[in-house]
Parts: structure tokens; sequence; C-alpha cells
């Protein structure tokens, strides 16, 4: 299931500083209609990360940016871990390293880090639309492929592939194209 | 037992950069008989370098700023610098205290490489840094009463 | 930097903001503003919902204050210094023994003595000499204590005045704010930038750090604060409250700084005990960290680059790295528990930065 409309509008909220982000979070998260949102979130986050820091980036620019922005959110009450944010961005990046905190942890890191991200890019009503169009296609991407990779344990059948590079993830290696059953 | 010319000597190398020297000096000294007296003079220089870096007026913004700078300067050390103790031993620091219940080892570490920024940034020449030493070790000689 | 990020503009230094991947990125990139193009009309905000310059207008109409932005990073050159294999942390686990809870006093007294840490030399395990100098007005704080604090003294453990909290990924409320928005909301009024954050103030006092980083084990205990139960898991980790701050604490913390009080020590008999505390290890130990020193002096090394030079693609899927889609209510969970007042106050700072 693709990411929805909602989802997209609940996060446009949230990056766009417009107050209804608290109404539509609480029905999203009343509604039961989550599925998908922590990978938009996600999305988001690693397209922003890239944006900022691509396509050539240090390890010290990272533990700057995470000093910096832990600067500004400490002045409103928000202490990011320090090593989770660094971790968080260099995944995002493509470094490979295992983080080794919770959900919780990496959903308000990538949330906090993207707003930060977000803002410093300054983005006009079009560009954040344009955007989180974007994430939303990346989502999308990769809920599809880890449907498919669900059915396939589950021995379904054949997963139809798309022809994607091999990154940092399993990306179904050796499987042939072919058609859902 | 107030601090050695040893001691001193090995401080005197890891400060200026001399590291072959540095390990070589360490490695000579005693476990029990230089142990409280290389500690009293490396937390006397801990000390006075964190004193003449930051005041009271200092804020955290510039105590985390300067623990990501020194831990951009590698990877290695970003990895070994747990970026919130360094910033708790600092600003404990800056108060007369220090971070109780941090282990020794990450204590003496945290001392030992934040010393060595601080002093590195400060591009002291030979005279100047004969005078910081000399005045950690008379503040370590203090310390150890 | 442009909208599109794989348009191929450039960033303030003049390199592309994209890299041209192989055909596999650009099928994934495609696959991506394919279904971007098709999603786009389904991205719109919902009528009741304000743009971004409605919203700035509003927010100018109430009189809010304007900041200024941070100043961006400097994308310096590559540094030298042979890439580290990364490597993962080791789980931080909080054993959430929850013993008994004991009342403020009754832990400020603990902590003063020690007691709260475990077996524990020395004066109160009282947590940082954190700081906290604010520009709002200490008589504002919520904290009925306020009043009872010593004055500003050098000798005195903390500096009153108590900006806002220090929250960490682990705490649940999140909340810097409870009455006391109006506080934040003032203190928003001064440039933070020419600030620089918090003062550090001549506490005097030692701090306590994490359980992990001590010989004994620090278990986490539950204490109760202003009738409210807090989780103290003694983990600097989780972050400091310090008591007459603005606002709640939240409810899980790594340390709660009980009451400033004068406790008799002075900055000597601190070094001595940190020296006596560290003596047995420094000579063993010296000898490790000779790379870290020579890193430290911030001369790179003549070895392999740091510089990481092109982003590989983007996995399709690397679990470890995502929130899981079962775990899209974390997400959720973060907005709601972070609280619309702590959300506000970071929208008005990324709405000024925008603003700039």
């Amino acid at each position: 299931m693709p990411v929805t409309s909602e989802q997209v509008t609940t996060l446009r909220a949230f990056l766009a500083f417009d107050p209804s982000y608290e109404r539509l979070t609480r029905e999203l998260a009343g509604s039961g209609r989550l599925h998908g949102f922590g990978e938009l979130v996600y999305a988001a986050f690693v397209t922003a990360a890239r944006r900022r820091f691509g396509p050539t980036w240090t390890s010290a620019q990272v533990v700057r940016f995470t000093a910096r922005a832990r600067n500004g959110l400490r002045t409103h009450g928000i202490d990011l871990d320090p090593r989770a944010t660094e971790i968080l961005i260099r995944q995002a990046l493509g470094d490979r390293v295992t983080s080794p905190y919770d959900d919780n942890t990496h959903a308000r890191v990538m949330l906090f880090v993207l707003g930060e991200l977000i803002s410093e890019e300054r983005l006009d009503e079009a560009s954040l639309d344009a955007f989180l169009a974007k994430a939303r296609a990346l989502a999308d991407v990769r809920l599809s492929v880890r449907s498919g990779q669900e059915l396939l344990a589950t021995g379904v059948g054949v997963v139809c592939a798309q022809h994607l590079p091999v990154g940092q993830g399993v990306l179904l290696p050796g499987l042939p194209t072919g058609t859902w059953q | 037992m107030p601090v050695t010319d040893q001691q001193v000597a090995t401080l005197h190398a890891q400060l200026a950069g001399n590291l072959a020297e540095y390990e070589s000096l360490l490695a000579s000294l005693d476990r029990k008989a230089d142990g409280r007296g290389y500690s009293a003079l490396l937390t006397a220089a801990f000390h006075n370098a964190v004193d003449q870096r930051f005041t009271r007026d200092s804020t955290l913004d510039e105590v985390t700023e300067f623990v990501a700078d020194v831990r951009s300067r590698s990877e290695r050390l970003r990895d070994a610098l747990d970026p919130r103790i360094a910033e708790h031993v600092i600003v404990a620091a800056v108060g007369g205290g220090y971070v109780h219940d941090l282990d020794p080892a990450e204590s003496n570490k945290m001392k030992t490489v934040l010393l060595t920024a601080l002093i590195g940034d400060q591009h002291l020449d030979d005279g100047e840094l004969d005078e910081f030493i000399a005045r950690a070790r008379a503040f370590a000689d203090e310390l150890l009463g | 930097m442009g909208i599109d990020g794989t348009s191929g503009t450039t960033r303030d230094d003049g390199l592309p903001a994209t890299t041209t991947g192989d055909d596999g990125e650009r099928k994934t990139e495609q696959a991506a503003q394919t279904q971007a193009s098709t999603n786009d009309s389904r991205s719109r905000p919902g009528a009741e919902t304000l743009t971004r310059e409605q919203y700035a207008e509003v927010m100018r109409a109430n009189g809010s204050p304007v900041s200024r932005d941070n100043s961006p990073d400097d994308r310096e050159a590559p540094e030298g210094g042979p890439p580290n294999p990364p490597e993962g942390q080791t789980s931080r686990t909080v054993d959430h023994d929850r013993a008994e809870p004991r009342d403020r006093e009754t832990y400020a007294d603990d902590v003063r003595a020690g007691r709260s840490a475990g077996d524990h030399q020395g004066p109160a395990a009282t947590p940082a000499d954190l700081l906290v100098r604010t520009t709002l007005d200490p008589a504002s704080a919520s904290n009925a204590d306020q009043a009872d604090r010593p004055p500003e003294d050098h000798s005195a453990a903390w500096q009153q005045a108590a900006e806002t909290p220090i929250l960490t990924e682990n705490d649940s409320t999140g909340t810097s704010h409870g009455p006391d928005q109006n506080e934040l909301a003032s203190s928003d009024e001064h440039p933070r930038d020419d600030q620089r954050g918090d003062r550090i103030s001549d506490a005097g006092q030692a701090a306590t750090l994490a359980q992990d980083q001590r010989g004994a084990g620090h278990e986490p205990e539950t204490i109760t604060f202003e009738n409210k139960e807090i989780e103290v898991t003694h983990n600097a980790a989780d972050g400091l409250w310090i008591e007459g701050l603005p606002g709640e604490p939240p409810t899980r913390i790594g340390d709660l700084i009980s009451s400033p009080e004068e406790s008799g020590r002075n900055r000597i008999e601190n070094f001595r005990e940190e020296l006596t505390k560290d003596a047995d290890d420094i000579i063993d130990m010296g000898g490790k960290w000779t790379d870290l020193l020579r890193d430290s002096f911030g001369t790179p090394p003549p070895t392999n680059s740091m510089t990481h030079s092109r982003l590989p693609e983007i996995a399709a899927v690397s679990p470890e790295h995502s929130i899981n889609a079962g775990h899209g209510a974390e997400a959720l969970l973060t907005l709601a528990i972070v609280g619309a007042a702590a959300v506000h106050k970071l929208h008005e700072r990324w709405r000024r930065a925008w603003e700039h």
C-alpha cells in the first residue's frame, strides 16, 4: 500500500510550520492509517540529507552540522542524541554504519533533523510540494519492494522486480523479472 | 610526593606533539609510584587549559561547538569521544568540578585528548608551553598536598 | 539549491547538487519521478491548512519576534585521516528496575549525599554544573522553590534562572513549556545567535554520569517530583533536568539535579578527588591514545581521505536504516508526544530561518 495523501499532508504541515499539524497527526494516529508514514518520513529525511550533503561529504561536516542543529534545538528543549543523529545522517548518505537506536529515536532524529534541513533550504510552497512528491515517490518504491520481498518470503510467487541498483540494502539479488501470481 | 621531572617530561612530550617520546616516557613510569603524581599533573593541566578556553560566561553552545570541532578532526576522534560525555566533562570543569561517575579510563582519555586539543589550538611556542606546564606542575603539587 | 536535487543545480560552494550515478540510480530516480508526477496532484494540503506564506503572515500579525538564522555550515575541504570502519554501538538498554519511588525531598537529600548514585565517595552526586543561565526572568519560573534558591554565588551549585530543560530522544513528554510558554516566547525575542546558548555557571559541583561509565552500577530508579513520577536512568545520554527550570520535567531523564546547595567543597577538593579516582588507570591507558592525540593536533595525516566521494544509490530496502512500516506510529507518536507547543516553537525557529 503506497503512501497516502493524508500522510503527505500531515508531514507537510509539520514541515510548513502549519499549526494544523497537531490535528492532522492525531487524526492520522487515531485512524490507524499509518502504514507507510514511517517510510515517508525516512524517504524525506534521506532525500533532504542527500541534498544537503551531496555529492561529496565528509564526516566532519556531519559532526559539525549535528552540533549546530543540537544547539539550535536545545533552545527549544529538544536535545538530540548527537551520535544517533550523526549515524542516521551518515546512513542516509550511504555510509555503512549500524544504528543501535530504537525506532522512536530514529523517528525523533529524522523528524527534527528533517525540519532543520528543510528550514535551511527555505523552500516556497511549490518547492516543498515538489520535495514531498519526490520523497513520496521514493517511499512508494521502497514500500513496493518491501511488499514484494514479504510476499516472496511467504512463497506467494515471483516478484516483478524492478531493476534496482545495488545499494546498501538487499535488492532482490538473482531474481528473474516476472509477474505477480 | 610532588610531581617528578619525569612525569613533567612525559606531559611535555605529549603536548609538544612528540608522541613517540611521549609513549616511551609513559612506558617508563611506574604505575604505583607515578600514578598519583601523573594523574595530578594531567588533571591540573586539563583544568588550567579549560579555564584558558572557557569562562563562566561561556555558553553550552560554545562547548558543543568545541567538542564537535575536536571530533571532526578524524573519524577516530569522532568514534572515540562521546560528545555528550566530553561536553559534560568540560562543563563540569568550568564549574570547578568533575564528572563523578565517569569511569577512570574514560575520564583519563577525555582529559588527555581534550587537553591536547586545547593546547594544540593555542599554538604555543616552546617558552609558552614550558610556562603552561610549569603552572600545571605547581597546581598539581598543590593538589597533591 | 534547486528544488530537485537531481536536476544538476549547484550548491553554494559550486559543487553540483547531485551526482549522476549509474544506470541503476537513474532508474530508481526515474521510478521516483514518475510516481512523483502522478502523486503531485494528491499532495495538496487540505483547505483547512494554511500555506506557509499565510502562516507567516498570521504570525507576523501576532507580533512574533524575529531572530537571525544560524550561520550555514561551512563546507570545508576534505580532511585527512584514515577512515575507520564503521562501528555499531552497543545497544543502550535501560534496566527498568523500578524501585519504590522516592519523593523529591528524599531524592534531593540522597543526591546531595551521593546515595542516589549508589556507593559513591564524595559529595552529592549532583550532575552538571551545567549552565542554564537564561534570558528569562527568573521570577517567572514555575517552580515554587525558585525563591528559595541561593543568590548567584561563585560557590553556589547552580546558576538560577534556568531556561528550557534538556529533553532527549528517550523523553516521552518532550515538553518544556507547560505553563511557561510565555517565558519561552519571550526568550525568542532575544537574538539567540548573539547569546549562543546558555551560559555555563560556576557551579562548583561535581557531576555524575552514565551508569555505563563507572565501575559500580547505577540502577535506574523512579522518583516522585511535584507529584509526578519520573524515571531517572542515571544515564547521561538521557539528559539532565535541573530543578527550578521552567516547565515540567520529562517523565524519563538521565539525572535530576536537585536544588543547588553549598556543599562546602571547592575546586581543590574536587580535583583531588578526581585525580585520586583516575590515578590507577592513567599510566596503563595513556599509551593507547597516541593516535587520538595525533589527530587532536588537527593536522590531517597523509593517509586516506575522510571524504566520501559520492553518494551511493538509495537502497530500495534497508530495514536497518528506515523506520519500519509497522513503526510508522512511532513517528506520529513523536510528533504528538513532543507536544504542540514544542513543535510550535520549532516552527517559529524554522519559519524565521525561512524568512531570512
